[in-house]
């Protein structure tokens, strides 16, 4: 997910185990996940959370894919399974130093998110590669995600990315662009706005289109509807995608 | 006693196919509760399957026996476990814990995986003197090939082999103390033995073995501590005629930063290596795998599997785990077609996105132009085409909307995409040539 909640790259990082932000996202569930072409995976996924039997899944794709929703919704439904689970995004852990990996194999569903920032860091890799093997050792469950599938991740230890390779690996694939407006109309709906079929087009015309993207469009819809005290109108989403900034793509 | 649903499942697996019973069958925890037998199924797949496909042909096969009081079936999603731990109690432990080797199973305390046997190894050109040495090494450990080094790329079967070793030394000679540790372990013992303040005790437990088996140690590579750790634990063991096998990613001379004291006593013993598996041996490995999986692969799709996958045993596992997974996922068959679909994004090795910035790079490469061209204002004839080519291929290989892409070439309008993908598509038609360079594009993109 995109990282709104720190203060920038040069921000002090306190001790690594305080700054373990490792709790996931209740309403990132698989019922308000909308699978697609995905639904091989989100099957994986949900097999995996809830009863084990595969010591590691593999996912990658593209941002805005639904990787974090899938990490989160597993950790949930594993915690309901009552299996101990833990959600590391690597994003902002991986700018520390890796010992609290050391001690993430009290769980039995680890799940990494943006693994491709360990790459290059023999430290992070290598402390991984234990984990993997503890894991698998007990019996316990590894589901990481990437950018990238395992042989484009670069990493520096062979060791690692072969492990990953030999497990099953599942490409997400984006929402075509009927799967995006729903997300949208319930994204919407979930604010207590309503999106009208006109206005979805208009948006998925002419707006970023990776789901991160689109989301955090909604959620600044919203700001300015209730400040505006409007209705989500053409005119009014026009109005108010026009004042922003054109967003360069990634 | 043998239970009902024993019997049950001896009997079906004789109605139905090895496919079939495997992947919906086996998977089944049965629970029996009165008049009621409850199945449980790994996952809503597996249930509906039987639900609507298997539960008849169940219910008859109990009829059938005159001791079964089962009036009703339930199929439910979940997994018989107690508190964690797998249930040992059931009757059905034995079907259900049939795991296939794809799955890992935990170790025994002195780290030996009983699935990995000198049986179970696929022998082959690339591996054969290994495989004969760890046999023989298995028979007479502490004798005269010690050290016993064995060395090869990530993934080519050295943990098999050593694993095997242990597990049949363990089992020909069961006073033996065989341990199996991988050195990204022996070093975390030993860090945490080093704040404990208990090396001595670390020292001793490792100096008591009779057969040591220490995997990887390439990870010792830069780390002085251990390495003095390992040389005296060495030193010890050997003096005392016992057996150390090693495995390592290279040949430890090779390496920088293992200490020469080291390495020069890794190769007073003796030294194999693995290679690569070659294409029979790779296909052999799939259908092991395969069967041991409970599938059966047709002589086309492990070939297809073999041919394209050719570093290591770890891939041509991931691959089957894809094809297989997809199987039982679309519950179609393991054919040619459901294989090539099943491994596009591996065999694609598109392990890279496709973004604009390198679509610019590829065609500005391609027409031996600048990326900076491409995003310029210029509008010579030799700059506008690729752009327009580059454009067009953003649109169609990418999800970025029409002013996105605009806006990464140099803060183009949409209708400017729009234009030159209308402009592509007509000098496509008209031009043979245009339209080939576009396919090459497309080819190396997608590659």
């Amino acid at each position: 997910m995109a990282s709104t909640h720190h203060d920038g790259p040069e921000a002090p990082r306190p001790p690594s185990q305080l700054a373990l932000r490792i709790t996931w996202r209740r309403e990132s569930s698989f019922d308000r996940f909308v699978s697609g072409a995905n639904a091989e995976a989100v099957e994986a996924v949900r097999g995996m959370a809830r009863s084990g039997g595969m010591t590691c899944l593999y996912l990658w794709g593209e941002p805005g894919t639904g990787k974090s929703h899938l990490l989160h919704a597993a950790c949930g439904a594993a915690a309901a399974a009552g299996r101990r689970a833990i959600y590391l995004p690597l994003e902002d852990h991986a700018r520390g130093a890796p010992d609290p990996v050391a001690e993430l194999d009290a769980f039995q569903l680890v799940c990494l998110d943006d693994v491709q920032h360990i790459a290059a860091r023999p430290d992070w890799e290598e402390r991984v590669f234990e984990l993997y093997q503890r894991l698998r050792a007990q019996g316990g469950g590894l589901l990481v995600a990437a950018t990238c599938a395992p042989a484009g991740l670069g990493l520096a230890l062979p060791d690692l990315s072969s492990r990953f390779a030999a497990e099953l690996v599942l490409r997400l694939q984006p929402l075509d662009d009927g799967e995006r407006k729903e997300v949208l109309r319930e994204n919407a709906r979930q604010r207590g706005l309503e999106l009208r079929p006109e206005v979805a087009d208009f948006i998925l015309s002419r707006h970023r289109r990776d789901l991160h993207a689109l989301v955090s469009l909604i959620e600044r819809l919203d700001e300015a509807a209730l400040v505006a005290k409007r209705a989500l109108t053409l005119p009014f989403v026009r109005g108010v995608m026009a004042r922003e900034r054109p967003v360069r793509p990634c | 006693m043998a239970s009902l649903w024993e019997e049950c499942l001896d009997r079906l697996e004789g109605e139905l196919s090895p496919q079939q019973f495997n992947t919906w069958v086996r998977p089944l925890q049965a629970v029996e509760d009165g008049q009621r037998l409850l199945l449980l199924a790994p996952n809503r797949f597996v249930q509906s399957e039987v639900n609507e496909n298997l539960a008849q042909r169940i219910k008859e096969v109990l009829r059938r026996n005159r001791n079964s009081r089962i009036a009703s079936i339930v199929v439910e999603v979940g997994a018989e476990t107690g508190g964690g731990t797998r249930d040992t109690r059931s009757g059905t432990q034995r079907h259900s814990s049939l795991r296939s080797t794809l799955d890992s199973v935990p170790p025994r305390p002195n780290g030996l995986q009983p699935e990995f046997t000198f049986d179970t190894f696929v022998e082959g050109r690339s591996n054969q003197f290994a495989l004969a040495y760890s046999i023989k090494v298995s028979e007479d450990p502490g004798g005269a090939s010690n050290p016993f080094l064995i060395y090869g790329g990530v993934g080519l079967g050295k943990t098999h082999l050593m694993q095997a070793l242990g597990n049949a030394t363990d089992r020909n000679r069961p006073d033996t103390r065989v341990v199996y540790v991988h050195s990204e372990r022996f070093l975390s013992e030993m860090v945490s033995a080093i704040k404990r303040n208990a090396i001595d005790s670390f020292q001793r437990n490792y100096r008591s073995i009779d057969v040591l088996l220490i995997d990887d140690i390439q990870f010792f590579v830069g780390k002085e501590r251990t390495q003095e750790e390992f040389f005296h634990i060495f030193n010890k063991l050997h003096q005392d005629q016992r057996q150390i096998v090693v495995t390592c990613d290279r040949y430890p001379k090779a390496i920088d930063g293992l200490e020469e004291r080291l390495t020069s006593r890794l190769s007073w013993g003796l030294t194999v290596e693995i290679e690569p598996p070659d294409i029979e041996t790779r296909a052999a490995i799939l259908m092991r795998k395969a069967q041991e999986s409970g599938f059966e692969l047709s002589r086309e799709v492990t070939l297809f599997i073999a041919e394209r996958i050719r570093s290591n045993v770890r891939e041509l596992e991931g691959a089957l785990r894809r094809v297989i997974a997809n199987a039982q996922f679309t519950r179609r068959a393991i054919t040619l077609d459901l294989t090539r679909e099943a491994l596009r994004d591996i065999l694609a090795l598109q392990s890279k996105l496709i973004t604009i910035e390198n679509i610019q790079q590829t065609v500005a490469r391609y027409y031996k132009i600048r990326v900076a061209d491409l995003v310029s204002k210029r509008r010579s004839r030799s700059i506008t085409r690729p752009r327009q080519i580059a454009m067009t291929l953003a649109k169609e290989l990418t999800n970025h909307s029409l002013p996105e892409i605009g806006d990464a070439f140099g803060g183009r309008d949409h209708t400017t995409v729009l234009h030159a993908r209308k402009k592509v598509r007509e000098l496509r038609d008209e031009s043979a040539v245009i339209n080939e360079e576009y396919e090459a594009l497309c080819r190396v993109l997608t590659a």
